[in-house]
């Protein structure tokens, strides 16, 4: 079985730092996005089961190395980076253009594994795009993935209900993070993995151009306004408790939390 | 002259006693490649040579006598025990030397060649008594007699009060067979060949003039003469009986827990050569360094072995160390967390890995006969054989997952152990398989990957790591690059915002003393104190690597830290990576800007305060009395001590990465503790190390005493006593 | 930008009806600024919602698609036929409520109309001059707000449930147009369909999560939190000292247990230590009651009730029960 993983080296937000009104963005932390580590981890699970090979494909900066050497040690085969030009300034058409083409550069696929979005930008787009792009059917939010001959079998988690679904492949399936819990690589298998060749392809190689991308790329983006995410701190005392919880209710409705 | 039959009892068993011995030492080296058992084999014959022929032998004595003596006195309240003891392997010793002087000076045993008088040795009265006269009788032989029966007299009273102990009072266990069979076979030994020597008093009537140096014989042959008994006879069997069981106890030796008279004194030689004091434990501060990273990365070969999967995998030094347990129980008694009814008993570890170290000989007789079977083409038998083989050495029965988390590396057991056995060294090392395999739950994953992605075990922002400095006036290395002394702040005090206390507290204690400091702010990670005892060996020297060359770059030389546990890996374990740098603790740092006028206290602190060692202060680096004498000179009362105190302290349960997750018990440790200082009955406890307070301050909560006792660290009263 | 001046009107699509509702208002709004028109697009193997309702809200136009391929309402088959009518129709935007239907299918239809995608819109303005599309969305696990347009026609954006207001307008009809569609059949079976259990829920997924902890006095009490989850759909859970402790309950919310990140984390007689507090770090928002005015929660949370959780507890229920 082949399988293709898309992982992303985004921005550890937990990190991220708020300076004057705008996002810190220049040196700041990057990971592999959470939720991307859940899918290469279905994807070693599965490759346990059935066998295959996980080649892990990333579109992003040259630093993006580091990430992918950790989906290595964590048991993927072979490591993919298509050098982003642009500074993460692209958006998700630009970059399925990129990836479809990586992968169409491989010799074939029968699962592309995706989380279901990034821990940075959370769009949720790459998944269901990329499946169009290659014209393949997609499973999205999955939860629990099995091979039945030539068909996936899955369930997914929809707002109110689990749906398994049985779908031939080649297809793309987006995992949700409750699908697995991703093992951390212990460094004796990092430093292993990091004499596992990365691929690297510039944009070139795959027949685009930076021109060509930002003409795909069609979202701009305005403005970033940050603000630090501080604890509010209100705290209602010396009230009579209807009083009180009255007021923190009001707040609650404000913040759109209750679910009403 | 004809070698008597109790000569042959002792050579079978001795023989039997070669080839057990043989067994064992096989045991030890199995696994290796012929050159290291060789050396093995040889280090241990070298150092045992070089130790008996040089001033190491006072080690020995040293090791044997005072140091159980002194481990006795230090670990428990009964003394005479320990005494005991060191009478009994004295007299053993020079009763044995005294045999062997004794057998050269007979005079018809001289045809003998030195090997087969060994044989004799034991029994030269046998020789002796039959034909000694009054004339040749010497003041030599009379104090032979003498001590004979005084030695043998103390050796079978210091056993029957060990089966007292067992069977009567069943101080330590259950009942054992094997314990009662070693106590046993030995005053068999010693009753008979008193009985021999009656015997043999009353057959050839020997003078009451000579008789009556061995005191002992001679007052029970003039009890028993007038019995009309074949004596002639009777002499001769009783002597064969004792030879008998002489024979059965020397043959046992490798079978049996008597084997520690083999391996003890090797262990307790160890321990003594590394010249460790009996306050501090020999084994834990510095933990064994399978790998050097920096050498792996320049020669590109990861091909290590980390921690034990099956009982092979532990070093022949790891092996042999385990051997001399003899279950005297004190380990359990010491173990909080057996105490707390977690699944740990510290001995239980040891005599399962013993049991286990004794499959190696059977595995390998398997593989083995495997290696027969495959060439004489038995197919169906090859793989049944090395199957079973292979079975037979998996720890996975013998340290239990559960078992092994449950250890909070306190190091109580290695501190009360009599032969110094490393208890929970092979917890450390299954750990380190285990994290190798990945087989972890998700909780110690996720805290194996906070400390990897955020260098911190709570998984908070490390670009959060100095906001515990905000609005305070301290400055960081970038600042101030020349200071005189690094303040480590640690995890806990620069997220934990009940600990931040303690580092704010310093921050005020040095700025008023005037001391020129610094911290490193965000550049400060984990000192990886739990990534290596959670046994991730190799992410903590990378971060152990990645904080030594931050210190180095900035040219650090002296650490001050208030954390015990930052405080032992930075000493004792970065010296290895490269770090060599001068870690000051702050109760002998804040101590000495007492003593030397740098801080005036504007108060004195008028509560009675209990002190709790910090395992990793006390035990681990033996500092009991600085924090004591600061709180006795900032205090008008006196400093109370726990029931459990200096190098017995009970660990509050964080040590060892606990502090993080949860293990199944009874009751948790912290919150025995905090039983013991009710019934001490004092408002405040003062503790020298974060976890501590963490631990310790829950196990408050939970006994609902919050406000009525309360917990600081020394610096934390400190401040207060010397103003904002 | 030469195309787009063919491209007019809004269009929205929600399998969600009062998504569809919310969407459906707040473009009526953009489309009487630049005097166009809003149509909405119903998909399914057998419609149930009359069309009229569409119209009570603002909509002028209805497309509606009764295809048997559309059973199950499967992300190909959506794209598909939304795609051919925005082919057809050229509108200049196009709605989609930002559910996990929704979110699957919006950057399919994008990507097959080759245009661009904004997510989970939590703003939507219109720049009259330039008959731009300004869109505002919350990234950077929510500390940084973004603002973007799209350069191409149709923009498309998904818009989370409950962000805009459904509004209705009395006296408006809408024209309804009824599409028959070439559907490929598609190879997506769907061979189970499993109701969700509120209370079977893992913890980890519950969007509102009440906590108890040692202030509680008794297990008993803990059924003061399940009525208040009750009211709110929430999932109640513990902390340590409750669960390893006193022994309770078997799972527990803190670092050493389950790691969460509600919408709403409510905490009820918590003190907040670090083992506890870092495990919850990433709820959005924090309520905190605790009768100890300095507890260490107070510091961590972003509102707080001082009071004693038995009386403070059973008036919240009371209140949210009155609104709910």
């Amino acid at each position: 079985m082949k399988i293709v993983v898309c992982a992303k080296y985004a921005l550890d937000v937990a990190e991220l730092k708020i300076s004057s009104g705008k996002p810190v963005l220049e040196g700041a932390r990057r990971k592999v996005s959470d939720i991307d580590k859940n899918a290469v981890e279905a994807a070693i699970s599965i490759k346990e089961k059935y066998g295959g090979i996980i080649k892990v494909l990333c579109f992003g900066p040259i630093s993006a190395k580091e990430g992918l050497k950790e989906l290595l040690a964590m048991g993927a085969d072979e490591a993919y980076l298509i050098e982003d030009p642009s500074e993460g300034m692209l958006d998700t058409a630009a970059t399925v253009e990129a990836l479809a083409l990586a992968i169409q550069k491989m010799d074939g696929f029968d699962l592309i594994l995706c989380g279901e979005a990034t821990i940075d930008g959370y769009t949720s787009q790459v998944g269901p795009r990329l499946a169009e792009r290659l014209k393949v059917p997609q499973i999205t939010y999955v939860r629990s993935i099995k091979i039945d001959g030539n068909n996936v079998i899955a369930e997914r988690d929809l707002e109110d209900v689990y749906q398994t679904v049985k779908v031939p492949m080649p297809l793309l399936i987006t995992v949700t993070r409750e699908i697995n819990t991703p093992r951390i690589p212990n460094l004796m298998a990092i430093l292993k993995a990091s004499k596992k060749p990365i691929t690297i392809w510039k944009i070139e190689d795959l027949g685009l151009s930076k021109d060509k991308l930002e003409q795909i790329s069609s979202l701009h983006t305005l403005s970033l306004e940050g603000f630090t995410v501080e604890r509010k701190r209100i705290i209602i005392k010396d009230k009579p408790v209807d009083e009180a919880v009255q007021e923190l209710i009001s707040y609650l409705l404000k913040e759109k939390v209750l679910g009403v | 002259m004809e070698i008597e039959l109790f000569s042959i009892f002792y050579m079978i068993g001795m023989a039997i006693a070669v080839v057990g011995g043989g067994i064992r030492v096989w045991n030890w080296i199995s696994s290796f490649p012929i050159s290291e058992s060789y050396k093995v084999i040889t280090d241990i014959v070298k150092s045992a040579f070089s130790t008996f022929f040089s001033k190491k032998i006072c080690y020995i004595i040293k090791g044997l006598f005072l140091g159980i003596f002194t481990k006795a006195k230090l670990r428990s309240s009964n003394i005479s025990n320990g005494f005991f003891k060191v009478a009994f392997i004295i007299a053993y010793l020079l009763l044995i030397i005294a045999y062997h002087i004794k057998v050269e000076n007979i005079p018809q045993l001289k045809s003998f060649p030195i090997y087969i008088s060994f044989f004799i040795a034991p029994f030269a009265d046998f020789y002796f008594l039959s034909k000694t006269s009054i004339e040749s009788f010497t003041i030599a032989d009379a104090f032979f007699g003498f001590i004979h029966d005084f030695f043998a007299l103390i050796i079978i009273s210091y056993l029957l009060f060990m089966i007292y102990k067992r069977v009567i009072r069943r101080v330590h266990l259950k009942i054992n067979f094997e314990d009662i069979f070693c106590d046993a076979i030995i005053i068999l030994w010693f009753v008979s060949k008193l009985m021999a020597e009656t015997s043999t008093i009353i057959a050839f009537n020997i003078h009451s003039s000579i008789a009556k140096y061995w005191f002992f014989s001679y007052a029970l042959s003039t009890m028993l003469k007038n019995l009309n008994l074949p004596w002639l006879t009777l002499y001769h069997i009783l002597w064969n009986i004792s030879g008998l069981f002489l024979g059965v106890l020397i043959a046992s030796i490798p079978f049996t827990k008597l084997w520690h008279i083999i391996v003890g004194p090797i262990q307790i030689l160890r321990r003594y050569s590394i010249g460790e004091k009996p306050i501090v434990i020999s084994f834990g501060k510095k933990l064994s360094k399978p790998f050097d990273l920096r050498k792996l990365l320049e020669t590109e070969s990861f091909e290590v072995k980390i921690g034990i999967k099956t009982i092979k995998d532990m070093s022949w030094r790891q092996r042999i160390s385990l051997e001399p347990c003899i279950r005297c129980g004190r380990c359990q008694d010491s173990c909080p967390a057996y105490a707390a009814g977690r699944e740990l008993s510290p001995m239980e570890v040891v005599l399962n890995l013993n049991s286990s170290l004794k499959l190696i000989f059977i595995s390998d007789i398997l593989n083995f006969m495997a290696h027969v079977a495959k060439w004489l083409n038995f197919k169906n038998y090859i793989s049944s054989l090395s199957e079973k083989s292979e079975k037979l050495l998996l720890l996975n029965g013998k340290l239990k997952d559960e078992t092994v988390w449950s250890c909070t590396t306190c190091g109580a057991c290695v501190a009360i152990c009599p032969v110094d056995i490393s208890n929970f060294e092979p917890l450390i090392e299954r750990r380190r398989f285990l994290v190798t395999e990945g087989k972890l739950d998700s909780i110690k994953m996720d805290i194996l990957k906070n400390l990897i992605e955020k260098s911190n075990p709570y998984g908070m922002p490390i670009s959060d790591r100095d906001l515990w400095m905000k609005n305070l006036s301290v400055k960081t290395l970038k600042e101030n690059p020349n200071p005189e002394y690094l303040y480590w702040v640690g995890c806990s005090s620069s997220y934990d915002k009940r600990n931040q206390n303690i580092a704010k507290s310093m921050v005020n204690i040095l700025n008023k003393a005037g001391v020129n400091f610094v911290v490193l702010g965000l550049e400060e990670r984990c000192c990886g104190d739990t990534l290596r005892r959670m046994g991730d060996e190799g992410r903590f020297q990378e971060l152990a690597l990645a904080n030594i060359e931050v210190l180095k770059s900035y040219n650090v030389k002296k650490i001050i830290t208030h954390c015990p546990h930052c405080y032992n890996t930075l000493k004792n374990e970065y010296k290895e990576f490269g770090g060599d740098f001068e870690v000051i603790h702050h109760s002998e740092f804040l101590l000495n800007l007492l003593k030397m006028g740098k801080i005036k206290l504007i108060k004195v602190i008028e509560e009675e305060t209990l002190y709790h060692d910090p395992c990793y202060l006390g035990r681990y680096n033996g500092i009991y009395d600085a924090p004591r004498i600061l709180l006795q000179m900032i205090s008008n009362l006196k400093v109370k001590e726990f029931e459990k105190h200096h190098v017995n302290s009970f660990c509050c349960g964080g040590g060892g990465g606990n502090v993080w997750y949860e293990v199944p018990e009874k009751e948790k440790m912290s919150v025995l503790r905090i039983k013991e200082a009710e019934k001490i009955g004092v408002n405040l406890i003062s503790v020298a190390c974060p976890y501590c307070i963490t631990m310790l301050e829950d196990a408050l909560k939970t006994k609902g005493l919050e406000g009525k006792i309360k917990i600081k660290d020394i610096a934390e009263t400190l401040s207060e006593v010397i103003g904002e | 930008m030469g195309l787009e001046g063919n491209y007019k009107g809004i269009m929205v699509y929600s399998e969600d009806i009062d998504t569809l509702f919310e969407l459906i208002s707040k473009s009526r709004e953009l489309a009487n600024q630049i005097q166009t028109d809003v149509s909405a697009i119903l998909l399914g193997d057998r419609i149930e919602i009359i069309p009229n309702e569409l119209a009570a809200y603002g909509v002028d136009k209805v497309y509606m698609v009764e295809n048997p391929q559309l059973k199950g309402l499967i992300a190909e088959a959506c794209a598909e036929s939304i795609s051919i009518i925005i082919n057809r129709v050229k509108p200049e935007a196009l709605f989609i409520g930002a559910t996990k239907r929704g979110k699957e299918l919006a950057p399919k239809i994008a990507e097959k109309l080759k245009t661009g995608c904004v997510s989970e819109c939590v703003s939507l303005d219109i720049d009259k001059a330039k008959r731009d599309f300004i869109m505002k969305r919350i990234i950077f696990g929510g500390k940084v707000v973004s603002t973007h347009t799209i350069v191409k026609r149709p923009i498309i954006a998904t818009i989370p449930p409950r962000i805009f207001e459904k509004k209705r307008i009395e006296g408006r009809a809408a024209q309804v147009i009824k599409i028959d569609l070439e559907i490929p059949s598609s190879k997506f079976e769907i061979l189970e369909v499993k109701n969700k259990v509120v209370s079977g829920k893992k913890i980890e997924e519950a969007s509102i999560v009440i906590c108890g902890g040692r202030g509680l006095k008794q297990k008993e009490d803990f059924k003061l939190l399940d009525e208040l989850a009750n009211v709110l759909k929430g999932q109640v859970g513990c902390t340590r000292p409750i669960a390893a402790d006193r022994g309770w309950f078997t799972e527990w919310i803190g670092l050493s247990g389950k790691k969460i990140k509600p919408n709403l984390y409510i905490t009820v007689g918590i003190s907040g230590a670090i083992q506890h507090v870092a495990g919850v770090r990433g709820a959005k928002v924090i309520v905190s009651i605790n009768k100890d005015p300095e507890a260490p929660i107070f510091s961590e949370s972003d509102y707080g009730i001082v009071g004693d959780l038995y009386k403070v507890i059973p008036a919240l229920i009371e209140h949210l029960k009155k609104i709910k």
